[in-house]
């Protein structure tokens, strides 16, 4: 289950999942069309911070498929607001889709993972919850430390279950919550000052999801991985 | 000179602490994806074949590491990945600890991850990956360790980060995975049967890192799978944090 699989770093993840044969149930407002390749495409049209509508999908999806074995939350969005003018409005959705989200979709999943002994959850963070946001505001920044706080207290509160539980925190990405708040001449400068010279490909960020979920990494567990080209 | 064909041949890794534990599942890990390495360790490192160059060196000597560097270039003609895992562990508590034990362990676990990734740097092109691996010592302190061990631990997160942005437009990656308490000889050296159950049980992943589970995110993080992944610190735990 993908959720934020729409576009950007859910998207690619989705696609990396598809193309390993698996079935992927991908959540979003908008979550498109997908060639299924060797696996199979399940979209969801939701959003995530409402709750009754997160547990809809995790039943339909318990009832079409009978567990969850991955969880990856990509779910997420920013705006690039000055403090001193956010309104509690857009503070609240921010944080209702990038927190609130996420504590729907796990608690959504996590029953049936612990029943079976088995699962793995891949929460999304950014460089944000590392140091702060360049293209959106403090509302985004503390959401994403928020979502390695619970992580990190998620990966204690789960010991002894067998599931795991990492963070993922994407450096500046070639995206949506990128492209649409920073100009190509803001990206350029951003891959000028990333010891490894470009901003992240969703791809790229893909990758680092799927072998931290995957059996690989089965000693892994409550670490955020920065997948950010060297840029703290 | 050689053909073209040997200086494009497989990858080739430069492996310290290569004899046993992490270290030598790295060296396994590396060798079934048909990659050749150059292993080194204070002691027997292992059988000599095709693919792996075994050589018996002084860790903290400051030619060491070049002259095993350069035998490996000539064997190889290249080289793509630096691993540096070599390290003594010594459980002095800090009020016994000598200025000559004090050096020894800092000189073979800090300065000789230093010298070997000074070595191997003049050789590393673009897309290159150096990994060097730290403990959870250096993240917080060590339970079974003494304080130099810890010290030389955060020293190599150091290293890490700082050689991420020295390295900055080179192309060349420099990663740490710091793992928990691990199931090594290093490790039954230090411990009983006792302490490390113990260790287990306080994991939330209730064991203690497998040689192999270190060497797996070790051999992502040297791979073009993690080719975004630059200056990081990756916990290999089990949730102890």
């Amino acid at each position: 289950m993908v959720t934020g699989a729409g576009s950007g770093i859910g998207r690619a993840t989705a696609r990396a999942y598809l193309d390993a044969g698996a079935t992927v149930h991908g959540l979003d407002l908008r979550p498109g069309e997908l060639d299924p390749g060797p696996g199979r495409w399940v979209p969801h049209v939701v959003d995530v911070a409402d709750a009754e509508a997160v547990r809809a999908v995790a039943a339909d999806t318990l009832a079409a498929d009978g567990a969850v074995d991955v969880l990856v939350t990509s779910a997420a969005l920013g705006y690039p607001e000055p403090f001193t003018e956010m309104t509690v409005e857009s503070w609240d959705r921010v944080w209702r889709v990038n927190v609130t989200g996420t504590m729907l979709c796990l608690q959504a999943v996590l029953p049936g993972m612990i029943e079976r002994r088995t699962g793995s959850i891949v929460i999304v963070s950014s460089i944000a919850g590392r140091t702060r946001s360049v293209s959106n505001g403090a509302h985004y920044t503390t959401s994403k430390y928020g979502v390695i706080g619970l992580t990190r207290h998620l990966a204690a509160e789960l010991a002894g279950t067998g599931v795991r539980i990492n963070c993922v925190a994407p450096g500046p990405t070639n995206s949506p919550i990128l492209t649409a708040h920073a100009s190509t001449e803001e990206q350029e400068a951003i891959a000028a000052r990333t010891p490894l010279r470009r901003i992240a490909q969703p791809e790229d960020v893909a990758e680092v999801i799927t072998f931290v979920a995957g059996d690989a990494a089965r000693h892994v567990h409550g670490a955020v991985l920065d997948v950010n080209g060297g840029l703290y | 000179m050689s053909g073209v064909g040997l200086v494009d041949g497989p990858p080739v890794a430069y492996v310290t602490g290569a004899g046993s534990g992490i270290g030598a599942a790295v060296v396994s890990g590396l060798r079934a994806r048909g990659q050749r390495v150059v292993g080194v360790d204070c002691g027997r490192v292992g059988e000599p074949a095709a693919d792996f160059l075994p050589l018996e060196v002084e860790l903290r000597s400051p030619t060491a590491h070049l002259e095993a560097v350069a035998a490996g270039m000539e064997r190889y003609r290249r080289l793509d990945t630096v691993v540096t895992h070599a390290f003594v562990g010594s459980s002095t508590p800090f009020v016994d600890l000598t200025v000559d034990e004090w050096e020894e362990l800092i000189d073979t676990n800090l300065r000789g991850a230093v010298l070997a990734v000074q070595a191997a740097l003049p050789h590393l092109r673009a897309g290159a990956s150096v990994v060097i691996t730290s403990s959870i010592a250096g993240r917080r302190y060590s339970s079974v360790m003494g304080p130099h061990y810890t010290v030389a631990r955060y020293g190599l997160i150091g290293l890490g980060r700082h050689l991420a942005a020295e390295l900055a437009g080179t192309g060349i990656r420099v990663n740490v995975v710091c793992p928990g308490p691990p199931d090594t000889p290093q490790m039954w050296a230090v411990t009983t049967k006792e302490q490390r159950e113990r260790i287990a049980a306080g994991t939330p992943c209730r064991r203690l890192a497998a040689p192999e589970d270190v060497a797996a995110t070790v051999l992502f993080l040297a791979s073009h799978r993690a080719r975004h992944v630059h200056g990081a610190v990756v916990d290999v735990n089990g949730g102890l944090a």
